[in-house]
């Protein structure tokens, strides 16, 4: 079951395997620290927010008097659920953010993202239908906006780059009408 | 026909459209005919009122739409311009049209009309139906719209060819015999549940209905009745079971009647289109170019293996999504056996196989992976077996789980596999229901590589080959080759000159 072997096509001697170019980790662009300050932001807000949602009727049941609230295992419950999620989003987040980079390629543009479950997207530019440019009042403030690729069909294939600083955003663009007329 | 000046579509298309209009209408408002049924004679005439009012109106929208509704062909463009208070002019460029449906429904075929949709890839549904044409319009409408699409430059063809067996490049045809087969290995077991669904929703009524029809049956009947029940207890089921299975007989009956695919041939392959007529109530002629498709699919299931043939689904770039109730053309063959399949295959994917296959198999891995999770999801029951009724039972259950879920993720693991030849890919998954999903590397639009913490520590990745119109995975791979045939797709891709879509 283990033994997986590539046979190198033995008709078509062009294409070797061995010497496609591929993505290198040291190739790809890290993301602007002010896309890493919004992503903080939103967590620290959220967990803020949420906390509060917790805390709030939690602190005002303590001090009714007991009978008719909600049993407090429900709180204890409720409460080890938001620390676990929030947890486990600050590591995502915290690893995540050295493994998010993007790369751009001759012919295409290449994404990763994700500490936890790692995800590489490769869009070759001549599948690109349109693409936006989007800049959001966080976006504004910091200096960053988002630039996405859509592909022919909705199969998930539409690439999204968030946190790029507007000039590269536009300069991938200009790349993408220069050359495909996109 | 000539289509270079703005024209209407045939005056049935009004008939058609106050069709239309009354069914959005009642659709939208039927609160108000609630209201009315339970109002009585109290302001009764309100309703009436309401009701004529909306009559009138939808007469009127019908008029002014079917008015408003015109179109051309101009400048290798098709132009429609649509719309009562907000008009709407819409130009289609001819080479971004995927395909084009003929429809005829009962009404349509008294008259001799059928109604036509045109398909792009810009939207979820249809970006334009003409509900009435004349039916040799229809055709040559379509095939100036497809010219383009098949890189045509001259001519109309004449569409209304008689699609028997003795078509030349007839690739299916489904006789009588093959119809009934499709519908006895039909997915019953959801006709069935929602049988039952439907008793059990209802029995109250039911109940007060057999109780009426009771009282009118004579005593001597209702002794021989009393005397039948529990044979018609236990016969229910099969009863049941029964009617689902006649059901689905006579809706593949209907959908597949006389089901006709040809090839239209071309010695460039890039010019040949698929044909597909069928259907008894509504007949549908569909006309599909060959290197439009983007994605393919075979399925069987354990019934239909018996009667040796898989369902073939072949589909085209959509905007709405890859599912199967959305977006772009989904044309179904429901009975594909061995011979066709090789034709089907030589036809999609001329150039299949361009090199030496090669065979990509998950890493033992997958099977770990699944035999713990399915062990993990069943062995509560054990624990619950083991609470109740003693140790002994409990882990005679567990053993049970371990065992059959062995069974289930070996029978998995084995039926995963694919092969390559570096410019296709052809996946096979499924145990009782296979299924077998082929795509082109130079039709692809994205290529996407996951792997988790774990999976990266064993070396283990799944690959994801996103085309226009659905997906092909493959799950568990040695991180090595997932990055190696990646980046050998994305060559493809970059390297392929010619039309993709």
């Amino acid at each position: 079951m283990n033994g997986l072997e590539v046979v190198q096509p033995d008709l078509n001697p062009l294409v070797d395997v061995a010497s496609l170019p591929n993505v290198e980790d040291d190739f790809l662009t890290p993301l602007p620290r002010a896309y890493a300050k919004a992503r903080a932001l939103v967590y620290g807000l959220t967990f803020v927010v949420t906390g509060l949602a917790w805390l709030a009727p939690c602190l005002w049941l303590s001090m009714q008097d007991g009978e008719h609230g909600p049993p407090a295992a429900l709180w204890w419950m409720l409460g080890g659920a938001w620390t676990a999620v929030m947890a486990l989003w600050g590591v995502e987040e915290r690893m995540g953010w050295p493994m998010r980079g993007f790369l751009v390629r001759e012919r295409d543009v290449v994404y990763r993202s994700g500490w936890w479950t790692t995800q590489v997207v490769a869009v070759p530019f001549s599948r690109i239908q349109h693409s936006e440019i989007q800049q959001g009042p966080l976006g504004k403030w910091l200096g960053f906006c988002s630039l996405k690729l859509f592909t022919a069909g909705a199969s998930g294939a539409n690439l999204n780059i968030p946190g790029l600083p507007p000039e590269t955003a536009r300069n991938i663009r200009q790349l993408l009408e220069a050359n495909h007329g996109v | 026909m000539v289509f270079d000046r703005p024209q209407r579509q045939h005056a049935l298309g009004l008939l058609i459209l106050i069709g239309w209009q009354a069914q959005a209408l009642v659709r939208s408002t039927w609160p108000v005919f609630v209201a009315f049924y339970f109002q009585g004679d109290r302001d009764a005439r309100f309703f009436i009122w309401a009701i004529a009012a909306g009559c009138i109106l939808t007469f009127l929208g019908a008029v002014l739409h079917f008015a408003r509704f015109t179109f051309h062909l101009e400048a290798d463009q098709l132009h429609v311009r649509k719309g009562v208070l907000v008009r709407d002019k819409v130009n289609i460029p001819l080479d971004r049209v995927q395909a084009v449906h003929v429809e005829q429904n009962l009404l349509q075929r008294l008259f001799k009309v059928c109604g036509l949709k045109i398909d792009t890839a810009g939207s979820a549904g249809s970006e334009l139906v003409i509900h009435a044409l004349p039916w040799d319009d229809a055709h040559a409408l379509r095939s100036r719209l497809l010219q383009s699409a098949q890189g045509k430059t001259a001519g109309v063809e004449d569409e209304t060819r008689p699609a028997d067996t003795d078509t030349p490049n007839l690739v299916a045809a489904l006789d009588t015999a093959t119809l009934l087969k499709v519908g006895l290995s039909q997915n019953h077991l959801s006709k069935i549940g929602f049988a039952i669904g439907g008793l059990l929703t209802f029995q109250g009524v039911a109940w007060e209905v057999v109780g009426e029809l009771w009282q009118q049956v004579p005593s001597l009947y209702r002794t021989v009745l009393l005397f039948l029940s529990p044979l018609l207890l236990v016969l229910s089921p099969v009863v049941i079971a029964a009617v689902s299975v006649l059901i689905s007989v006579a809706t593949s009956m209907v959908k597949h009647w006389k089901l006709r695919v040809w090839v239209e041939a071309d010695e460039d392959p890039s010019k040949r289109a698929l044909h597909l007529t069928q259907g008894l109530l509504n007949r549908q002629s569909m006309q599909v170019p060959l290197h439009k498709v983007q994605w393919v699919m075979w399925e069987n299931t354990w019934i239909r293996r018996q009667f040796g043939f898989d369902t073939l689904h072949l589909r085209q770039a959509s905007a709405g999504g890859a599912g199967p109730t959305t977006g772009g053309l989904k044309l179904t063959i429901p009975a594909v056996d061995g011979p066709p399949t090789r034709e089907f295959e030589g036809l999609v994917f001329p150039a299949w196989p361009e090199r030496r296959l090669v065979t990509l198999r998950p890493m033992a891995y997958a099977f770990w992976m699944r035999w713990l999770k399915r062990t993990l999801l069943w062995s509560p029951l054990a624990l619950v077996a083991a609470w109740d009724l003693g140790w002994v039972v409990g882990l005679t259950a567990f053993g049970g789980c371990v065992a059959w879920t062995w069974f289930w993720a070996r029978a998995w693991h084995r039926g995963m596999w694919a092969t390559t030849d570096g410019r296709h890919v052809s996946v096979h998954r499924g145990w009782l229901f296979r299924k077998r999903v082929m795509v082109d590397w130079t039709k692809l639009q994205a290529v996407q590589f996951t792997q988790n913490r774990i999976q990266a520590r064993r070396g283990v990745a799944h690959l994801t080959f996103h085309t226009a119109s659905g997906v092909a995975v493959l799950p568990y791979l040695p991180t090595s080759t997932a990055l190696q045939i990646r980046d050998l797709a994305c060559v493809q891709v970059n390297g392929h000159r010619g039309a993709w879509m």
